[in-house]
């Protein structure tokens, strides 16, 4: 199996999709596996265990916790991987089972596992296998082992790589059996054991064959059953002896008997042909009579015909008369129905007016048709002009009350307009006075608005006063302090120049050379400099400068407000009485005013409205009287015509009788009528035709009478003749009367019994005469015997003779049971002897097959044993490599314990002590060079196998680190060495050293959301 | 740094340059399990006084320098001391590169530092390597070192992708050397490779990546090729293309190998002589031979009792505990062998099993175990359920 491309998603420290290319390592067959601890390099060996197998690398790696825990919720896990086998390139995809989120709603739904597996034909893949099971099946087929054999030969698991190395010898050999093939040598050697074991029942059973014989037998052992053969022969020879005596008594005894019974029979016969004789004779004169009948039904017979040819003209008379009767009860009957048709005819006759009546009332009905039709229509006409009436009538009432309530409206409003009339003619004069108390109110305002003006102003021309006295004062302030600074300043300059001076120095200021009182020095502290006096000077200027600005001001508001004041004035005088009315009474009484003028001129508009209305109204009015109008003349109108109409009505109601008035009543009269006319008609037809049809009749009847008459007569006359004929005949042959010749008569049948009856009578009698002679000479001379003694006699010779027969037959049988016996007895003898010699054979061969031998070594066993040395052989090639000679692998049964079997046992030779110990003492690293040795000869020797399993690749998880740098340095060389036997090895180790030496190299890097792969060379 | 050329301390050097070249010491290698750090410290005592005798303008150490990319303290102290040593105490100016048991990366710490102390360590390649410079009367002679580095690291230190073995990589790193050296100067180029035509020993271990060896044209156009690797002090063809050889041997193959320095001088005509001066170990790999009877009996005479030894017993029959016993005389006994015929006798012949049938195996199965051959009635017997069998398993039962 070499690994081409594995591809992992969210699978152990994998959180996304990781893709590693074998091809990436471009032809490098050794690499290295590296990263950082937990970085996910044991997991790379688990995903192509479970992409596989569906098991992790090693049986301490849980696979149930493959799933990444930095895979995305959704993202299922998946492992893919593309492998070679020889020459065939399959994919194996499996996913696990896992709990997805659900779609819809919370919580999750648990996917089941997947797996699928294709091979590649053609350029593409197609699926052969797609049931985790089939899957897992398959794929333990082409890889030739499971998942357990991988483990131990391909992958080689961390800490795990010493199993087959100290491996008991029946680990070994399952594992080397399913990696060669070998189960057939331990079947075989199965197979001798069962046919061994059939054996050995079917030779049990045998035994019991024989047992089974002897003592049906009745013996124990075969020499009984010859004694006893000798025995039986004796036996039998003395009993034939006997039998042959016993039989010539009985036969005597026999042969006397049976001429005893010969003679008794003889008399016997005599005597009975005697009897019957006797007996025959009895009956001869009943015979007679017998033939006297005989010869009587003959004469009856000779005349048979006759007394048929009379009976039957009897019965024709019979019948002829009968007849007779028959047609004259027939003409009674006829004749009487003749006259009862008659009758009713006649009544028929009569009812001829009531028949015209009838018509006559068709008639009539048939007249009433028009005038009911008639009324009918007037009826409704009648009921539509009574409606119309009505309405008419209605419409007049109604409008007659409209006009009324017109009438009403109308005075109303008639008031009403002149009310608001009245109202209105108030508003001009309203109107005026409002606005004479608009321009009142309007001055008042304006004069309130100046007047609060000028406070205003008079406010600020205040405050500007007051600015300007402050300002005054200020100033006034100022020009004292630039007084005092000068004076300040001038005393300071003279401190100065009076701190110059000398006595007797002239003053610069005076030119005094005295210098009564200097000024002070204390006044000097404060005078001010230039810069100050300055100042106060500026101070005073800008104080000046405001203060004129302020009078400014004063000024100008003081004129404003001499202005205000006089306008106030004006509108004052402007105002006369009403200048001192207040604001709000006025305003109030504008508001009344307006009011006032508002409804009034309301009223206005609304007197004009009600004129319009009024207006309409009349005109309504009129219309309404011109309606009123109308409707009565229609009204009237429609009488009239109702009047007409019933009239009309009356009229024709005179015609049609009331009860026939209704629709249908008239045609139900006439209906019936004529159904009674017509009945009445049939009637009389029918019964005339009935008075005719029995008429004939009676004639008819008359006819047959007479001609039965007649044939009555012709039969009296035949039976005449008849009678005549028979009597004669019964005369002459001495018949008394029919009644006697019907006694006479016999049948067929009868006479031929009687007819026989005698002929046997006649053959009996001469019989027994014949059978009388011959008996009689026969028992001449013959005396009764003694039958019974004889019978006794005989009886018991016989018995004797049968209870000899008895014994001797049996005494025969027995002695054939035991032939028999002993003839099976040599026949089983001989099966066992043959059957055990094959049992010993194959129990021989099964135990040595099984390894139940001198050295304890299976068929199986010691073939693997072969094999297992070429896979030391191969093994010790490398160990030698990697111990430079010092170890070498080989098998030894010195060390197994004594009950195990042999073969398969490993032990090391060690150069260096000359002996050899069990590979479990070697030491760590020691034990490591051995295991990849052992793995490297055994992967080498199952590749050249015939049929064997391809081994293409070599995986190694750590082991390494064990190692001291030489040993390491060893081991990378034998690996190295691999690459050119086109294997590929793959090392996961995390010594620093490998990573330098080996450029091939496959880097895992853990990052925040799971490792990253990748391939790197050099 | 500007310009190709960078100026280190620029010595003085006398008539003509004189190159004391070493390489492969291997600090820290043990043999069979046994350190021989005792033995390299003395021995590397020794290079450093003949050094110290010689006075030489340069000592080349041409790679493998430690045993392993990451070294023991032991030996981490011993190259210490001996540097120390050499370079401070001696005042020699020393010139090393990486080999390929170095860690490049390692070995070159502090170097630019310790350049500034005529301490000059190459580990990396470089795309432009920079030399060394030192002048004698006739002017100056350019030392460059091309530490060991795989073809891809070569590659990518060169930006060149067409670099896929060893001798890409050398041509192109000596392609720089030259353009590098001035035209007419002399130059030394270090390099720790392998030669097509020079003779290769047990102790070495293979370089990866592609085409190992190397082309010796490869090296025309410098005065000298001061060469590490091979452990085998030997010249390719000419004296100007040298492998110094190992410090001591480092297998019992090389038994029969002197091990030496090499003093090299080098004329303003670039003419290169050689000069190996031996280096002698205290304690040597030696081979013996004998039956273990005889070699016990040789010991008592034996001077050189101490020397590392492997001893092939030619015994036929088996020994027992011959190391334990060896030791007793030779203390320090390394490793053992048997003479070869011993190893193949096992106890069956060994068959081809794939093309033997089922019967044949029966037969020698029983006769192995029973010491009979089989009778036709058991053969007969054998074939019945051999063909039962058969038929079945063809048919597809499960086993």
């Amino acid at each position: 199996m070499k690994p081409v491309r594995l591809r992992m998603t969210a699978f152990g420290p994998y959180g996304n999709t990781e893709d590693v290319a074998f091809d990436d390592l471009c032809g490098h067959k050794l690499f290295l596996i590296c990263g950082p601890t937990g970085a996910g390099k044991t997991s790379l060996l688990d995903a192509m265990t479970f992409a596989l197998y569906g098991e992790a690398s090693s049986l301490n790696r849980d696979p149930s916790h493959i799933r990444s825990h930095h895979a995305e919720r959704l993202t299922p896990t998946r492992v893919e991987l593309d492998f070679d086998i020889g020459d065939t390139r399959y994919r194996v995809v499996r996913q696990p089972a896992w709990d997805r989120p659900k779609k819809r709603g919370p919580g999750t739904t648990t996917e089941p596992t997947q797996a699928e597996l294709h091979e590649r034909s053609g350029g593409h893949f197609r699926t052969i296998a797609s049931r985790p099971n089939d899957v897992l099946a398959r794929v333990t087929e082409i890889m030739g082992m499971s998942a357990k054999e991988f483990r131990e030969i391909i992958l080689l698991p961390q800490g795990e790589f010493r199993r087959f190395l100290e491996a008991k010898p029946d680990e070994r050999e399952s594992i080397l059996e399913t990696l060669f093939h070998t189960s057939f040598y331990a079947r075989i050697a199965r197979s001798l054991k069962t046919s061994a074991n059939k054996q050995e029942k079917m030779l049990q059973a045998l035994s019991d064959k024989l047992a089974g014989v002897h003592q049906g037998a009745g013996v124990e052992t075969t020499e009984d059953l010859q004694k006893a053969i000798h025995t039986g022969n004796i036996t039998a020879e003395t009993l034939q002896t006997e039998v042959a005596a016993c039989e010539q008594k009985a036969e005597f005894a026999r042969t006397a008997l049976e001429t005893a019974k010969h003679d008794a029979a003889q008399i016997a016969e005599r005597d009975r042909a005697v009897e019957s004789a006797d007996l025959l004779e009895a009956t001869a004169l009943h015979m007679q009579a017998r033939q006297v009948t005989l010869l009587r039904a003959r004469d009856a017979l000779a005349i048979a015909d006759l007394v048929s040819h009379h009976d039957v003209r009897f019965d024709a008379v019979s019948r002829a008369a009968l007849d007779l009767d028959a047609t004259a009860a027939e003409l009674d009957t006829a004749r009487k129905q003749k006259e009862q048709a008659e009758a009713v005819r006649l009544q028929q006759e009569a009812l001829g007016k009531t028949r015209q009546d009838l018509d006559a009332r068709v008639w009539e009905a048939e007249k009433l048709f028009n005038p009911r039709d008639q009324l009918v229509e007037l009826e409704v006409l009648r009921q539509k002009k009574h409606r119309e009436l009505e309405a008419a009538t209605d419409a007049h009432i109604g409008l007659q009350r409209k006009h009324t309530a017109i009438e009403r409206k109308s005075l109303e409003l008639g008031e009403a307009l002149a009310r608001e009339r009245k109202l209105g003619e108030t508003a001009d004069q309203l109107s005026h006075e409002v606005e004479r108390a608009n321009a009142t109110l309007e001055q008042l305002r304006e004069l309130d608005t100046e007047k609060r003006a000028h406070a205003e102003l008079e406010r600020e021309w205040q405050q500007a006063n007051e600015a300007v006295g402050t300002g005054a004062r200020l100033q006034a302030n100022a020009s004292h302090r630039v007084a005092e600074l000068e004076r300040a300043w001038v005393a300071g300059q003279a401190a100065l120049l009076a701190s110059n001076l000398e006595a007797g120095e002239p003053c610069p200021v005076c030119g005094s050379t005295l210098h009564p009182r200097p000024a002070d020095e204390v006044a000097n502290m404060e005078a001010p400099n230039e810069a100050e006096l300055d100042a106060s000077r500026a101070r005073v200027r800008e104080l000046e400068t405001l203060q004129m600005q302020r009078h400014t001001v004063e000024a100008r508001l003081h004129a404003e407000r001499k202005a205000k004041q006089a306008r106030i004035e004006t509108l004052r005088l402007g105002l006369e009485s009403m200048a001192d009315r207040d604001i709000a009474e006025l305003t109030a009484n504008l508001a009344e005013l307006q009011s006032q003028h508002d409804s009034a001129a309301r009223a206005r508009k609304r007197a004009l409205q009600l004129e319009n209305n009024l207006t309409q109204i009349n005109t309504d009015r009129t219309t309404l009287r011109v309606a009123i109008d109308n409707a009565a003349a229609a009204a009237s109108n429609a009488q009239a015509s109702a009047a007409v109409i019933d009239a009309r009505i009356t009229e024709m109601e005179k015609l049609v009788p009331p009860e026939l008035r209704s629709p249908g009543e008239l045609e139900k009269l006439l209906k019936s009528t004529r159904d009674a006319a017509a009945a009445m008609r049939k009637d009389l037809l029918e019964s005339r035709e009935r008075a005719e049809a029995t008429a004939q009749r009676a004639a008819a009847a008359l006819a047959a009478l007479e001609h039965t008459q007649k044939h009555v007569e012709r039969e009296a006359e035949l039976e005449d003749a008849a009678r005549c004929d028979l009597e004669r005949a019964l005369r002459s042959r001495d018949f008394a009367d029919r009644a006697a010749w019907a006694r006479a008569c016999l049948t067929q049948e009868q006479a031929e019994e009687v007819n026989e009856e005698l002929q046997k009578y006649n053959e009996a009698v001469a019989a027994a005469r014949d059978r009388l002679a011959r008996a009689q000479a026969a028992a001449r001379g013959l005396r009764p015997p003694d039958i019974k003694a004889l019978q006794a006699w005989a009886q018991e010779s016989a018995t004797t003779l049968e209870t000899i027969r008895k014994r001797y037959l049996a005494a025969l049988a027995r002695l054939d049971q035991l032939q028999n016996a002993l003839r099976l007895t040599h026949e089983l003898g001989e099966q066992q002897q043959q059957a055990e010699g094959r049992w010993r054979e194959l129990c021989h061969l099964a135990d040595v097959l099984s390894g139940k031998n001198q050295r304890k070594l299976s068929f199986q066993r010691f073939v693997l044993a072969g094999l297992f040395d070429d896979v030391l052989a191969a093994a010790s090639h490398r160990l030698k490599i990697m111990s430079r000679s010092r170890y070498h692998l080989r098998q030894d049964d010195t060390f197994k314990r004594g009950g195990q079997q042999g073969g398969l046992n490993l032990v090391v030779d060690d150069a260096y002590t000359g002996s050899s110990r069990p590979v479990s003492t070697l030491s760590g690293g020691e034990s490591f060079l051995a295991a990849l040795a052992l793995a490297l000869g055994l992967s080498d020797v199952v590749q050249n196998y015939s049929g064997g399993i391809h081994l293409d690749a070599l995986f190694i998880d750590e082991g390494f680190g064990s190692l001291d740098p030489e040993a390491l340095d060893l081991a990378i060389r034998a690996l190295t060495d691999l690459q050119t036997g086109g294997r590929m090895v793959g090392i996961i180790s995390h010594v620093p050293e490998l990573q330098e030496r080996i450029p091939a190299r496959i880097e895992i890097s853990p990052t925040p959301s799971g490792s990253t792969v990748q391939v790197v060379i050099g | 740094m500007s310009g190709n050329i960078r100026h280190a301390l620029v010595h003085e050097i006398g008539a003509c340059v004189r190159i004391f070249h070493t390489s492969d010491w291997h600090v820290g290698r043990s043999l069979y399990g046994t350190s021989l750090l005792s033995d390299q410290a003395e021995l590397l005592a020794e290079l450093v006084r003949i050094a110290a005798d010689e006075q030489p303008d340069v000592v080349l150490i041409a790679g493998d320098i430690y045993d392993r990319a990451v070294p023991s303290h032991a030996a981490v102290d011993l190259l210490d001391e001996t540097l120390h040593n050499l370079v401070i105490k001696n005042g020699l100016p020393c010139i090393l590169i990486a080999g390929n048991h170095d860690s490049g990366e390692r070995l070159a710490f502090s170097s630019r530092l310790l350049a500034r102390e005529s301490l000059h360590v190459i580990g990396r390649p470089s795309s432009s390597p920079k030399p060394i410079v030192l002048s004698d009367t006739h002017g100056p002679v350019y030392f460059f070192g091309l530490p060991y580095a795989s073809p891809g690291e070569v590659r990518e230190a060169m930006g060149n992708d067409s670099i896929n073995d060893h001798q890409t990589a050398m041509t192109s790193a000596m392609n720089s050397v030259r353009a590098a050296s001035p035209h007419g100067a002399r130059s030394v180029v270090l390099a720790h490779t392998f030669v097509t035509g020079a003779k290769a020993s047990e102790s070495e271990r293979p370089l990866v990546g592609g085409l190992a060896s190397v082309e010796r044209r490869t090296f025309d156009g410098v005065s000298y090729a001061a060469l590490g690797h091979l452990h085998r002090p030997q010249t390719i063809h000419d004296e100007r293309i040298r492998y110094a050889g190992s410090l001591m041997r480092y297998a019992f193959s090389e038994a029969d190998q002197d091990k030496s320095v090499s003093m090299v001088e080098i004329d303003l005509a670039g003419e290169v002589t050689v000069r190996e001066i031996p280096l002698t170990a205290k304690r040597d790999l030696r081979c013996l031979s004998g039956s273990l009877q005889q070699v016990l009996g040789a010991a008592a005479l034996d001077p050189r009792y101490l020397d590392y030894l492997e001893i092939t017993l030619t015994d036929t029959k088996p020994v027992f505990d011959a190391m334990r016993r060896l030791r007793e005389h030779y203390p320090n006994v390394l490793h053992i062998r048997r003479a070869e015929t011993e190893l193949d006798t096992t106890s069956t012949v060994r068959r081809d099993l794939s093309r033997m049938d089922d019967r044949e195996l029966l037969n020698d199965f029983y006769q192995h175990v029973v010491g009979l051959p089989l009778s036709s009635a058991q053969r007969s017997l054998y074939d019945e359920h051999a063909v039962d069998l058969r038929s079945k398993w063809s048919s597809g039962d499960d086993p």
